[in-house]
């Protein structure tokens, strides 16, 4: 094609600024290097790229695989000598008498419930008052909410333990969900993403004579479905792994979660029973695995539409750049 | 649409909690920390002594010492080992939901389940990683009774949680290249490392502050892989972090006003470490030589060499 006859052009161009580096025109690769052809070539270094990420992908599963392993196998045998025959379940029953694991499970599930359904609904409704409501102290709040996103959370411990404590709530569930429910994230997110709702379907709808609370829930909600879903799941796993707040508001096993549980079985035990601990452990982190795993392509949504660090280079809210000027 | 009472409505619930368990605490953890508090009695007024025993006091001088030397470490060593591994994940056609699904295993994985079971690899006898170690010629490490290896210890787990994340995160940057752009720098000849010095890296430079800035708040306030690896801060106090010294004070010494003062110097240090990272950013661009355009995909895109720019 025309490609290679335009390169002396282009290169004498490239000459000129010197700032730029000169790179190469385009060169034919050789057909053989090495005595293997092309094809050949490519071939090997697919296989090499897959060669690498299988070993290092197993390096990444190596503790979580273990844990499984381990925690439905005798701990006496080792790793080596493991062999399909050697299922059992003895780690899971001694845990069971060792700590009230059922209700420990019970507890977790209540308490990422309760914080998913809140903040979404919070986030929700916030970022869509936010991004389509005009009202005075619209920036206000805006600043407000996402100015908690650099509030460190150790930060609150002292007082929310002693407000939790004041008001008769330690130990409940509503003194474990509700010093949690603030999402600067959250609502940011759900602003960036209300704020690019066509404003074909705002007016139909406000033409039908919609309320604002039902073109939230009739156009918004369906629009930001996939950030929705995308920010229950961030919720569900911060709010499973939770551990300094969880440890902090319970005392005792009536309303521990997973994590305090296995954190105690560790500190007790020390160095003996591991293979209960690996059950406890594969009981506290299994489920939250699987549901991410499960509901995977969520994750690959709300990143790229929260404000990038600095510039403001969002898909929508985009800061005009010298270059635009 | 204008309306301040369904502005107010929908905003209302989500201020109130903000400020009863965001701003309140805010007020009231600075106030404490100018007192001598317990927990039980009436709360005395001392002043910035709170303030005083943290700038003279030597356990907390080595807690901040430890958690600037292991944010430095996690952060640099999870960029070094993530980038790359986006970028070949990426590359790779076939298997790609699979390797997507692998990374994303450590990133969820409850921290301090996972440090529980990290803790049995470091035994120094039969643990998993020295007896990997020892056909190799490495002598028996003592890994979480060495002050020295503790901290590498707890810094293998951080990395290992945190580069699954930093994987999943650029990915998701990664697909947002439109593929135009490499199949017509290929076109003029760009080969793999070219396209990712012109093109890759760029379009990454936005996400890959981000998760920085992400990593390093995350191990500045570090609490529960840590306790789970050793639950008084590890061999000489190596692996104690800030919040694990703050919940110590305040809840096993009993000294809230000292923790409070705790709380306060995590805060300011996390804010303007964040703010340094801005600054260095969005202002100074030393390591670029060209001037940014925008790019067609809403990122910017920095434009290729005369050479290799396409030309309609």
């Amino acid at each position: 094609m025309s490609v290679t006859a335009e390169v002396p052009a282009r290169r004498r161009a490239a000459r000129s600024a010197s700032t730029e580096p000169v790179v190469e025109p385009y060169r034919k690769p050789p057909a053989a290097v090495l005595g293997l052809p092309r094809y050949t070539r490519r071939r090997l270094r697919g296989i090499f790229l897959h060669v690498a990420l299988i070993s290092i992908g197993s390096l990444y599963l190596l503790p979580m695989g273990y844990m499984v392993l381990r925690s439905f196998t005798p701990w006496e045998l080792t790793l080596g000598g493991v062999r399909a025959g050697d299922f059992t379940l003895a780690h899971f029953e001694e845990l069971n008498r060792k700590l009230d694991i059922q209700r420990l499970i019970l507890n977790t599930s209540i308490v990422t419930i309760a914080r998913v359904a809140i903040q979404v609904a919070l986030s929700v409704t916030a970022g869509f008052a936010i991004a389509q409501i005009r009202f005075t102290g619209n920036r206000f709040v805006l600043v407000t909410l996402v100015s908690c996103l650099m509030v460190p959370f150790p930060l609150m411990l002292i007082p929310m333990v002693v407000m939790v404590r004041v008001a008769g709530y330690y130990n409940s569930f509503a003194g474990l969900i509700a010093p949690t429910l603030v999402s600067g994230v959250g609502v940011l997110l759900f602003v960036q993403v209300f704020r690019r709702i066509p404003l074909e379907l705002i007016d139909a709808a406000r033409v039908d004579g919609c309320a604002p609370w039902r073109i939230l829930w009739h156009v918004a909600v369906p629009y930001a479905r996939s950030a929705i879903g995308a920010f229950a799941l961030l919720v569900s796993i911060y709010s499973w792994n939770e551990y300094l707040w969880a440890n902090v508001a319970t005392s005792g096993p009536r309303r521990q979660v997973l994590t305090v549980g296995v954190t105690r079985l560790a500190n007790q035990y020390g160095w003996s029973d591991p293979g209960v601990q690996m059950a406890a452990a594969t009981v506290a982190t299994l489920p939250i695995i699987v549901l991410a795993v499960v509901l995977r392509r969520l994750t690959q949504v709300p990143y790229h539409r929260l404000p990038s660090s600095n510039t403001g280079r969002t898909e929508t809210g985009a800061k005009p750049g010298k270059a635009d000027r | 649409m204008r309306s301040p009472r369904w502005g107010w409505l929908l905003t209302g619930p989500h201020l109130l909690i903000a400020a009863t368990f965001i701003y309140v605490p805010f007020a009231a953890v600075i106030a404490f920390s100018l007192t001598r508090y317990d927990g039980i009695t009436r709360p005395g007024w001392v002043g910035l002594e709170n303030y005083r025993w943290l700038v003279t006091n030597d356990t907390f001088r080595q807690t901040l010492w430890n958690t600037a030397r292991l944010s430095f470490v996690v952060v640099v060593l999870t960029v070094v080992v993530s980038v790359p591994l986006a970028a070949a994940i990426h590359r790779a056609r076939r298997l790609q939901a699979l390797y997507r699904a692998i990374f994303l295993v450590p990133m969820v994985a409850t921290p301090v389940a996972s440090a529980s079971v990290w803790r049995w690899f470091y035994r120094p006898d039969d643990g998993l990683i020295n007896t990997v170690l020892r056909p190799i010629g490495v002598e028996r490490i003592a890994w979480l009774s060495d002050a020295k290896t503790a901290v590498i210890a707890l810094a293998i787990i951080q990395v290992w949680a945190l580069s699954s994340f930093f994987v999943i995160v650029l990915l998701a940057s990664l697909d947002n290249i439109p593929t135009e752009l490499y199949e017509a720098s290929s076109l003029d000849g760009a080969g793999t490392i070219t396209q990712f010095r012109y093109i890759t890296a760029p379009a990454l430079r936005p996400m890959i502050w981000f998760t920085i800035i992400q990593s390093t708040l995350s191990t500045i306030q570090l609490y529960d892989v840590a306790t789970v690896l050793s639950r008084r801060g590890g061999p000489g106090g190596s692996t104690r972090t800030l919040t694990m010294q703050l919940h110590d004070e305040a809840f096993v010494s009993l000294r809230m006003g000292r923790a409070s003062a705790i709380g306060v110097a995590i805060f300011v240090i996390s804010l303007s470490v964040t703010a340094v990272q801005l600054s260095i950013a969005s202002e100074s661009q030393w390591w670029r030589r060209y001037r940014r355009p925008r790019g067609r995909a809403g990122f910017a895109v920095e434009p290729l060499p005369p050479s290799l720019r396409i030309s309609s």
